[in-house]
C-alpha cells in the first residue's frame, strides 16, 4: 500500500510538472507569431495516438512493449495531460465550427469515458469483494437461473410436504416476480442495492410476523422460506454484480468506438488544417 | 475446482473464454448447452454426435473432446430402426449470440466506418473539382464566423482558399508541404493590392534593403528574457522566414467581432533582434524628425523674425504655429500652409534674383562664331553649361574631346586644337539640331546618356518644361529678326526675352530666368540630375566620369539659382536614388508609414476643456509641451556637407529647430493600465513604400 501511494504521488506530481510546462511552453509561443495552435495540434495529436495504442498493445500481448500495468499507468496520465493539452489546443472555450465542435465532443466523450472508466475500475473491485462470491460474468444467468431451479425446488418440496400451504401462492405472488426481473442497474450502482429488494424483505418480513401469528405459515414453511430468503439475498447480490461488471464492461462500448472516431476526425481535422492553413507558421 | 464445488457455478471445463466471438443462445436464459456454438456462430447441437448404425446396431460417435462415447449409446427410432437413431444427449438448438466482445468489435467497426465515410464525404465535398464534390460542406468545415469586413465576400471558400481547388488526395498531400504554401496569400492580395511587389516580405520591404536591417550575427542580438525563451522554443523560424504569409499575422474565422489586425507587443517582437519589454522600458528613443521642407523654427523665432526690417523690408513676421501648422480635417496630421502664405513675403525675392548663376544658362555661345580660334582653351576657360555638355556628350567622340580636354592641365597642343574644332562643329549642329527637331532632338540626346528606369519619364518632363518656358522659339529665331522686332518684356536694349528665356545682347548666351517659386524646368532639370546622379554613379563606381554628379553638386549649392535645396531636403532612397522632396507630404502620403501620431486627441488631452477651440497662446503651450526648441544659430552645419552635397543621412542632425520628441513624455500616459503601451498605436505594419524604411 505504501509503495502504491509513493507511486500514485509521483505519477501525480509528474504529470502536474508536465501541464505546467505545457501550459507555459505554450504561453511563451502565443506571444511569437508561431501559431500556437498548430504545436499544441500535434504534440495533442501524438498523445492521442499513443493513448490509442494502449488497445493495439492488448491485442499484442506476446510482443515485448512493457508490461500492460505499465501500459495503463502510461495510458491513465497521458490521458490526463491530453485534457490539459485540448484545453489549450481549444483556448479554453468551445470551437465555433461544426466539424471543430463534434471533434472536440467525440473527445470529450472519449476523455469523460475515461474518466468514468477510471472511477469505476477504482471502485467497483473493492464492492464486488464485498459482495462475496467471484462470479464471471458470462455465467450470471446460469446462475440465476440456478437459484430461480433451487427456489422453486424448496417451494415445491414444501408444498408436497404440507398439504394446502400458502407458500406456493406466496412465491407466486411475491417473489417470482424478484426473481425473474432485470437487475434495477441505477438503484445498484448508486445504492449498491435495489428498492424492490427492501420491498421484498418487506414482505417477508411480514410474512414471519402473520406466521408468529400463526395465521398464515407453519414452522415447516417458515424452514423453507429462510432458506428461499438466503436465496433470494443471492440473486440480489447477482444484480449487484452484474450490474457492476456490466458497468465496468460496458463503459468500453463507448471509449473505444469513440476513440476510433476520434482517430479519424483527427486525421481529417490535421487534412483540413494543414491544407487550408494558408501557410500560417 | 469443478462446477459443482464452486460457489458460483464456475465449470472449469466448459469455461466461456471472453475472446470467443460467438456464445450458446441459451445462455440468456441460464441453460446453454456445453458444446457451445461453432467459431462462426453456428449452433453445434445437432452435431454433437452422428450415430453410426454397423449394420448389426448404432454406435455413438460423440467425440472425446465433447465428453466421448456416452454411456446409454444412440436409441433407434421406433419406426425405421435401422434407418434412423437418435441421441439420448441431443440437446435444443439455439440460435447463437454474439460474445460481449464480438458486440463491442461490430459496435467499434460500425462507428468507425460512419466516421470514416462521414470523413470521406467531407474531403471530397470540400474540394472544388466536380467528380468528388457530393455535396455542400463549406457550413461543416467551416472551422467559424469570418469577421466582419469579410463576411460580405460572395465567391465563397475560393475567394480566400486555394485548397479548395485540390483534390482529395493532394489536399492529403498538404500536410506535409503546407507550410510552404502561399497560395493563399496571393488571394488575399486579389483584394489588398496596395502593398507593393514585397507583399510577404516582412513590413513588405524589399528582401535585399530588409537583409541591411537583420543582424546577422545571434551574438549581436539583444533579446529579452521571454524572447530568448521564445526563440528556444520555436528557433529562428519567425525571424528568419524569407515569406510570411497573411495568415502567419491575421487568423479569420473568429467571429464577426474579431479584430483581425490585433497583435501583442511580444508577437511583434518575435520577429526583431534587438527587443525590450515595453514602450517605458526599453524602447528605442525616438529620432530626430526628418522633414521635407527644412525650417529652423530657433533661428526664425529666435533672430530673423526680430531682424526683419533690416533684413526683409517686406518680410511678414510669423506669430504663432498655426499660421504656417493647419489641422488636417481628419486630426491626425499638420498640414503646412504653403509657400505663399509661410515663405514667399521674404523668400521669393531670393529665387528670382537674375544676377544668381544658373544651371540653365547657356553662356559660353562664343563657340559659335565663325572667327578662328586663336587660343586652345584649357579645361578652365572650356565651360560649357550643363545643359548644352550633355547635349554633346550624347555623341562619343564628343564626349571623348570634352573629357580631354577638361583632363588637360596645359593647352596649345595640336591635339587639343582639333577637339575644339569638333566641339565647335558639333555645337553648331546641335544648335541646328535643337532648331529643327525641338524637344525630340533633346529627347532624343538625353535618352543616349541618361540611364535607369525613371529616366524615361524624367527627360520627358524636362522636355516638356522646355517647351512650355518657349525655349526651342527663342533659339529658332533669327538672330536679326530677334534683336529688331520679337523682343517680349525686353528688359532693356541689350536683352531680349521670350518666355523664361532671355537671350543677351552679344548674342552669345542665352539666359534661364525663373519666373515664380515651383519653376517647373528647374523642377525637373533638378530632378533628372539628383536621379541620374545616383543611376551612373552605381554604373562607374568613379565620380570623376559622373557628370551628372557634377552638375547636381552644382546645382544644390547654395549659390544655385533659386536655392532650391536651401528647404528642399534630398532623400536617398533605399535603392540608393537622390530624390528631392518638393513637396510638404510625400507623393504616397496616403500610404501607411511605419510611424503614425494622431495630433487631434493629444491637444484635446493637453488644452482646457473648457476651451473647444485653441486660442492662440493655449495653442503655442500645447505645441511646446512636446516641441522644444533647441538653441538658435544661424548657419547650421548640418545644412550643407562639406563636399556640397546636401543632406542624405536620415540620422542627421534635426533641421527644424526643434529637440527631438522625447519619450519620457509620452511614457506618462501610454503605459499598459493607462492610455496602451500597444506597439500599433504608433507603429504600422504594412509600410508598403521603398521610401519608408529607413535607417
Amino acid at each position: 500500500m505504501r509503495a502504491f501511494t509513493r507511486r500514485r504521488t509521483i505519477n501525480i506530481i509528474m504529470t502536474l510538472l508536465v501541464a505546467l510546462l505545457l501550459i507555459g511552453g505554450s504561453w511563451i509561443v502565443s506571444h511569437t507569431l508561431v501559431e500556437t495552435h498548430f504545436l499544441t495540434g500535434w504534440v495533442l495529436l501524438v498523445t492521442i495516438v499513443f493513448l490509442a495504442a494502449y488497445n493495439l498493445r492488448k491485442a499484442f500481448p506476446f510482443l515485448p512493449l512493457g508490461t500492460s500495468a505499465l501500459w495503463l499507468q502510461s495510458h491513465i496520465y497521458a490521458g490526463l495531460l491530453s485534457f490539459v493539452l485540448f484545453l489549450i489546443h481549444v483556448d479554453y472555450s468551445l470551437p465555433n465550427g461544426f466539424l471543430e465542435l463534434l471533434l472536440a465532443s467525440v473527445y470529450l466523450l472519449v476523455f469523460g469515458s475515461g474518466l468514468v472508466g477510471l472511477y469505476m475500475s477504482r471502485t467497483f473491485p473493492k464492492r464486488l469483494i464485498e459482495l462475496g462470491d467471484e462470479v464471471i460474468f458470462e455465467q450470471i444467468p446460469v446462475i440465476r437461473k440456478k437459484i430461480q431451479t433451487e427456489v422453486e425446488h424448496s417451494i415445491l418440496e414444501c408444498a408436497q410436504e404440507i398439504h394446502g400451504s400458502e407458500l406456493p401462492m406466496f412465491y407466486r405472488n411475491e417473489l417470482y416476480p424478484f426473481i425473474m426481473r432485470k437487475p434495477d442497474r441505477w438503484s445498484h450502482l448508486v445504492y449498491g442495492h435495489s428498492r424492490y429488494w427492501r420491498h421484498l424483505q418487506k414482505k417477508l418480513s411480514d410474512a414471519k410476523r402473520l406466521s408468529d401469528a400463526k395465521r398464515l405459515f407453519d414452522e415447516e414453511e417458515l424452514k423453507a422460506l429462510a432458506n428461499v430468503e438466503i436465496q433470494l439475498h443471492r440473486k440480489h447480490q447477482l444484480d449487484t454484480q452484474e450490474t457492476l461488471q456490466s458497468a465496468l464492461k460496458f463503459w468500453l462500448f463507448i471509449h473505444i468506438p469513440a476513440t476510433y472516431s476520434l482517430l479519424t476526425f483527427t486525421a481529417l481535422h490535421v487534412v483540413l488544417v494543414q491544407a487550408w492553413s494558408g501557410g500560417a507558421l | 475446482m469443478s462446477n459443482s464445488d464452486s460457489p458460483s457455478g464456475f465449470d472449469a471445463k466448459n469455461y466461456q473464454l471472453p475472446q470467443q466471438d460467438w456464445v450458446c443462445g441459451h445462455l440468456a436464459d441460464g441453460g446453454p448447452c456445453s458444446i457451445g456454438p461453432s467459431t462462426k456462430g453456428s449452433c453445434l447441437a445437432e452435431n454433437i454426435c452422428q450415430p453410426q448404425f454397423d449394420g448389426n446396431r448404432w454406435h455413438c460417435t460423440r467425440p472425446n473432446a465433447w465428453g466421448g462415447q456416452c454411456h446409454e449409446g444412440p436409441i433407434p427410432d421406433a419406426d425405421s430402426p435401422e434407418e434412423k437413431a437418435i441421441c439420448p444427449h441431443r440437446q435444443a438448438t439455439c440460435q447463437p449470440a454474439r460474445s460481449l466482445r464480438s458486440r463491442r468489435k461490430m459496435v467499434t467497426g460500425l462507428v468507425f466506418a460512419a466516421s470514416l465515410g462521414f470523413c470521406l464525404l467531407i474531403l471530397g465535398g470540400s474540394s472544388e473539382t466536380a467528380s468528388t464534390t457530393f455535396f455542400e460542406t463549406t457550413a461543416i468545415i467551416s472551422p467559424g464566423p469570418l469577421s466582419s469586413p469579410h463576411s460580405a465576400i460572395q465567391e465563397g471558400c475560393q475567394a480566400c482558399h486555394s485548397s479548395i481547388h485540390f483534390s482529395p488526395v493532394s489536399m492529403i498531400g498538404e500536410v506535409w508541404d503546407s507550410h510552404d504554401n502561399k497560395h493563399q496569400s496571393e488571394l488575399c492580395l486579389n483584394c489588398h493590392r496596395d502593398f507593393g511587389e514585397h507583399a510577404m516580405n516582412a513590413h513588405n520591404a524589399d528582401p535585399v534593403q530588409l537583409t541591411k536591417f537583420k543582424t546577422r550575427d545571434p551574438e549581436k542580438a539583444q533579446l529579452t528574457s521571454d524572447q530568448l525563451w521564445a526563440r528556444a522554443l520555436i528557433g529562428d523560424r519567425v525571424s528568419n522566414a524569407e515569406k510570411l504569409s497573411c495568415a502567419t499575422c491575421h487568423q479569420e474565422h473568429q467571429g464577426a467581432d474579431f479584430d483581425l489586425t490585433h497583435l501583442t507587443n511580444k508577437q511583434c517582437q518575435s520577429c526583431h533582434e534587438n527587443t525590450f519589454h515595453s514602450f517605458s522600458d526599453g524602447h528605442p528613443e525616438f529620432e530626430t524628425l526628418r522633414v521635407r521642407i527644412r525650417f529652423d523654427h530657433s533661428s526664425h523665432f529666435g533672430q530673423h523674425y526680430n531682424n526683419y526690417p533690416f533684413l526683409m523690408p517686406s518680410g511678414i513676421p510669423k506669430q504663432s504655429c498655426n499660421e504656417c501648422h493647419l489641422l488636417s480635417s481628419d486630426g491626425a496630421s499638420y498640414q503646412l500652409a504653403g509657400f505663399e502664405a509661410m515663405c514667399s513675403s521674404c523668400h521669393e525675392s531670393q529665387i528670382l534674383d537674375f544676377q544668381m548663376p544658373t544651371a540653365l544658362r547657356l553662356d559660353q555661345f562664343e563657340f559659335l562664331k565663325s572667327q578662328p580660334i586663336l587660343e586652345t582653351p584649357s579645361a578652365k576657360s572650356l565651360e560649357l553649361p550643363p545643359f548644352m555638355e550633355l547635349m554633346l556628350r550624347a555623341d562619343e567622340e564628343i564626349a571623348d574631346a570634352i573629357d580631354s580636354l577638361q583632363r588637360s592641365e596645359t593647352s596649345g597642343d595640336e591635339s587639343q586644337a582639333q577637339n575644339v574644332a569638333l566641339i565647335k562643329e558639333a555645337t553648331r549642329s546641335l544648335l541646328i539640331e535643337l532648331k529643327q527637331q525641338g524637344a525630340q532632338g533633346v529627347a532624343h540626346r538625353l535618352s543616349r546618356i541618361t540611364r535607369g528606369p525613371k529616366a524615361n519619364r524624367l527627360v520627358t518632363s524636362l522636355t516638356e518644361a522646355l517647351v512650355q518656358s518657349r525655349f526651342f522659339e527663342m533659339l529658332s529665331k533669327n538672330n536679326k529678326n530677334m534683336k529688331a522686332k520679337n523682343s517680349e518684356n525686353s528688359m532693356n536694349d541689350r536683352e531680349v526675352t521670350i518666355g523664361s528665356w532671355t537671350m543677351l545682347s552679344d548674342q552669345s548666351t542665352v539666359v534661364y530666368r525663373p519666373q515664380q517659386h515651383a519653376d517647373p524646368l528647374s523642377k525637373s532639370w533638378l530632378d533628372l540630375m539628383a536621379n541620374q546622379a545616383s543611376s551612373h554613379y552605381e554604373e562607374t563606381e568613379s565620380p570623376d566620369h559622373n557628370r551628372f554628379d557634377d552638375f547636381f553638386r552644382t546645382a544644390v549649392s547654395p549659390e544655385a539659382t533659386g536655392r532650391c535645396t536651401k528647404c528642399h531636403t534630398v532623400d536617398r532612397l533605399l535603392d540608393g536614388s537622390l530624390k528631392i522632396n518638393w513637396g510638404a507630404l510625400p507623393a504616397d502620403q496616403f500610404r501607411r508609414q511605419f510611424s503614425e501620431f494622431v495630433h487631434r486627441p493629444h491637444l484635446t488631452l493637453m488644452q482646457d476643456r473648457s476651451t473647444s477651440i485653441l486660442s492662440q497662446a493655449v495653442e503655442e503651450e500645447v505645441c511646446l509641451k512636446c516641441h522644444q526648441p533647441e538653441k538658435a544659430f544661424l548657419s547650421r552645419s548640418a545644412f550643407i556637407l562639406p563636399d556640397g552635397m546636401p543632406v542624405t543621412d536620415f540620422h542627421h542632425a534635426n533641421s527644424t529647430g526643434y529637440l527631438p520628441i522625447q519619450r519620457r513624455d509620452c511614457v506618462q500616459c501610454h503605459q499598459l493600465k493607462m492610455a496602451g503601451d500597444n506597439c500599433l498605436q504608433c507603429h504600422n505594419y504594412h509600410i508598403h513604400g521603398s521610401s519608408v524604411l529607413r535607417r
